[in-house]
């Protein structure tokens, strides 16, 4: 009906953008080199050409310790899809209930499991139980909150852990404890109450106490040092003050490195405990190069999502192109490499200039701008306000050079050569500047356009309300679910409006004396004609109103075939859009500025 | 009395009774007469047998003790302009256990403060250089670095 990318690639088969209608349900996209017509009907035709990539296939699946269990239903999957040479990029659900794979290049998949953030823990206790072992009294108390420090302290990371444990004796008896006391973290507060002398000091506030039964001291069991006592008071102040700032705590004595574990320091708290789990989960969650577990960045959404990755070996953060969006539970599309919301077909990289570029004009950004730097490693925004030029981030606590960025390990000696340089760089970056402003401005115009319309979309997403959706259906006589194409076409316009924002922002990077530059326009183009034409039916239907209105609610159903599919062809137009962007970034014809 | 007064009573009552040799630390007298408890005056001399030490001299700090002492540490600083790789042009000093956030304790006593710095005098981190002269000096012009160290312990000299 609608051919897009497809007219331009007609000379060079590889960049196939998947145009035709009857493929509603593919959401794996595929090159195809040898078959010109690239749609294959027979299964035994798909299932042959699946063959050759059984090695790889199998490769990919022992990466995965998730998959082992999955790998028959992932090539159960690839039978049953059209399968050709090569898996592009996309991501497809799994039989099993909140399990997803994710290709973010042709090499390598992720898979996922979204969750909720209640059902994490008692996910995590399972599997863990599962690798360490079956204790009698693992219902207690005290072995769950064992298995979370385990969890708090290895960045949430099951592998992590089953790392450390090959490293260990084979004996399955405690294999917590060793885990933990290996990196000091067993141990337990003792309050001692009963002195030889009479009377002490406390080293903290210098009280002396002489009833140890009314004001007790602590100190920790497996630090050797007698001196490294307080009173209850000064090592409740002592913990309080580093609650928020850190997952592990040292015992109290003066250069003291001992980690005070965290059955202890529920002991102490518990709202200590719960601070310290959640300062460790929070800091995982905004850790960008931690894809093991990842929130939705949609307020109020508690949607975990744990993947398979292990370790920088598997994804080049840096180099991947386009790690493609991630949806929750609850259909908030975000991307996993930046932890934002979605942004296809623009990469994470730019995305940041993007926003930089934007927050120019702002008085309190260019503050921000002019006297911070960005972490190299987590982007957080640091301002140095003393202190040399060995920085230490708050936030992830890596150490890098204030004046070069870079990493402060082996960076000694040149220390004042790398002054020089910046200052060189800082003056080409702002003759550029220049020169793309007009430019901007044009592009940033539209991108506000965008924002806004989506803003509106939104409200009108917001406004089908289940009162709404009854009414509709006591009309009709029609089910709750009939009706979800309704929610469908709502959900899929805002993100194909989500992707036209993007795509603006994408081509004020973009060389625009390059053919695909003309070739992405008219993709964004068509997806933007049909976005229009999509919301102007909305807008005659009426979906504004929160009042029954017979005539117009009887349009709803006459629209029915044409919004559903409408639905997909935005949804295939999005596919083309973002393949083609990714092709962009891909080509090196983004002019970096 | 605050924590902050008590605990400081307490270290003043501790140093008295037994410090290192050679070191000094009190509170400052206000105009009034009366001790100021919060803002100290010490003096540190350099290491007996190193560079430091020549010339007997004793290098004077401040510290000036927070509100919130013990959980915040205190600001210690020399002589504005003094010559020490990990001392800022203004007079604070680069120490990790000096740093909140980083190893400062609340169990630190100002024993341990004052010995550490003592410690950072003759054995300076390159890894965390605070001024630019004598950093430059120490690591690519040793002679010229200790030319300046004996020159400055001559200023701080006791006799």
């Amino acid at each position: 009906m609608v051919s897009t990318g497809t007219d331009f690639y007609s000379n060079n088969n590889n960049f196939l953008y998947s145009s035709d209608e009857e493929n509603d349900d593919v959401e794996i996209m595929f090159d195809d080199s040898s078959d010109e017509s690239s749609h294959i009907d027979d299964t035994s035709n798909k299932l042959q050409s699946f063959l050759p990539n059984k090695n790889k296939l199998e490769k990919l699946a022992s990466i995965s310790s998730f998959s082992t269990k999955n790998t028959h239903v992932l090539v159960e999957l690839l039978k049953k899809d059209k399968i050709n040479n090569e898996i592009a990029v996309s991501h497809r659900k799994f039989k099993n209930k909140n399990d997803y794979l994710l290709f973010p290049n042709k090499q390598n998949f992720i898979n996922y499991q979204i969750l909720e953030l209640n059902n994490l823990l008692s996910k995590y206790n399972n599997e863990l139980t599962s690798i360490l072992c079956d204790k009698p009294d693992n219902s207690l108390e005290e072995y769950k909150d064992r298995l979370i420090s385990l969890l708090a302290t290895n960045s949430w990371n099951i592998f992590q852990i089953e790392k450390k444990l090959i490293n260990l004796p084979t004996e399955k008896e405690n294999r917590e404890d060793n885990i933990l006391s290996t990196t000091g973290l067993l141990n337990d507060i003792i309050i001692i109450n009963n002195f030889d002398q009479d009377a002490l000091d406390c080293p903290i506030c210098c009280e002396t106490i002489t009833d140890f039964e009314k004001t007790s001291f602590i100190k920790i069991t497996n630090c050797d040092d007698s001196s490294h006592i307080a009173c209850k008071d000064c090592y409740i102040t002592y913990l309080k003050s580093n609650i928020s700032e850190t997952f592990s705590i040292n015992c109290i004595g003066g250069a003291c490195k001992t980690k005070i574990s965290y059955t202890s320091i529920k002991k102490f708290n518990e709202t200590f405990f719960n601070n310290l789990i959640k300062f460790s989960l929070l800091q995982c969650f905004n850790d960008l190069n931690n894809l093991a577990i990842n929130s939705c960045p949609e307020q109020e959404c508690d949607n975990v999502i744990l993947t398979n990755y292990q370790d920088d070996s598997i994804i080049d953060l840096t180099t991947t192109v386009n790690l493609e969006s991630v949806s929750c539970l609850n259909c908030h599309k975000f991307c996993l490499s930046c932890k934002k919301e979605s942004h296809s077909p623009i990469t994470c990289i730019l995305l940041k200039k993007w926003f930089n570029k934007i927050n120019e004009g702002n008085e309190s950004l260019n503050w921000v701008l002019n006297n911070t730097q960005p972490c190299p490693n987590c982007d957080v925004d640091i301002e140095k306000i003393d202190g040399c030029n060995h920085m230490k981030c708050g936030f992830c606590k890596y150490e890098f050079c204030w004046i070069c960025n870079k990493n402060w390990e082996g960076h000694g000696g040149s220390f004042y050569d790398c002054m020089n340089k910046r200052d060189m760089d800082n003056k080409k970056e702002k003759n550029m500047q220049n020169q793309s402003f007009t430019r901007f401005r044009n592009y940033y115009k539209f991108f506000i356009e965008s924002e806004n319309n989506m803003l509106l979309d939104m409200r009108l997403f917001n406004n089908l309300t289940s009162k709404k959706l009854n009414n509709l259906s006591t009309l009709f006589g029609m089910s709750f679910v009939e009706l979800e194409f309704l929610n469908d076409c709502l959900r899929e316009l805002i993100q194909a409006r989500n992707m036209i924002k993007y795509s603006f922002a994408l081509l004020y990077f973009m060389d625009q004396s390059h053919n695909l530059f003309y070739i992405f326009t008219h993709n964004q183009m068509s997806l933007f004609s049909k976005i229009d034409e999509v919301s102007e039916l909305l807008l005659d239907i009426n979906m504004d109103s929160t009042l029954p209105n017979s005539k117009r609610d009887i349009k709803v159903l006459q629209m029915k075939p044409y919004l559903i599919q409408a639905t997909s062809m935005l949804k295939r137009l999005q596919q083309n859009l973002s393949k083609c962007g990714q092709d962009l970034v891909e080509k090196k014809l983004v002019i970096y500025n | 009395m605050s924590l902050c007064e008590q605990r400081l009573q307490e270290e003043r009552k501790k140093w008295r009774k037994d410090h290192p040799f050679g070191f000094y630390a009190k509170p400052i007298k206000k105009t009034d007469g009366t001790l100021n408890i919060r803002h100290w005056e010490a003096g540190i001399p350099g290491k007996k047998d190193t560079l430091w030490a020549k010339n007997n001299a004793i290098y004077p700090i401040q510290i000036e003790y927070p509100a919130d002492y013990p959980s915040k540490p205190p600001k210690i600083s020399f002589p504005a302009g003094f010559y020490h790789p990990n001392v800022y042009p203004s007079g604070k000093i680069c120490l990790s256990i000096l740093n909140e956030g980083q190893d400062w304790k609340p169990s630190i006593t100002l024993k341990q403060i004052v010995l550490g710095i003592q410690e950072l005098l003759n054995s300076p981190n390159p890894n965390s250089p605070a001024q630019d002269p004598a950093y430059r000096a120490f690591t690519q012009n040793k002679q010229k670095y200790v030319e300046n160290v004996e020159k400055q312990s001559l200023k701080y000299s006791k006799g």
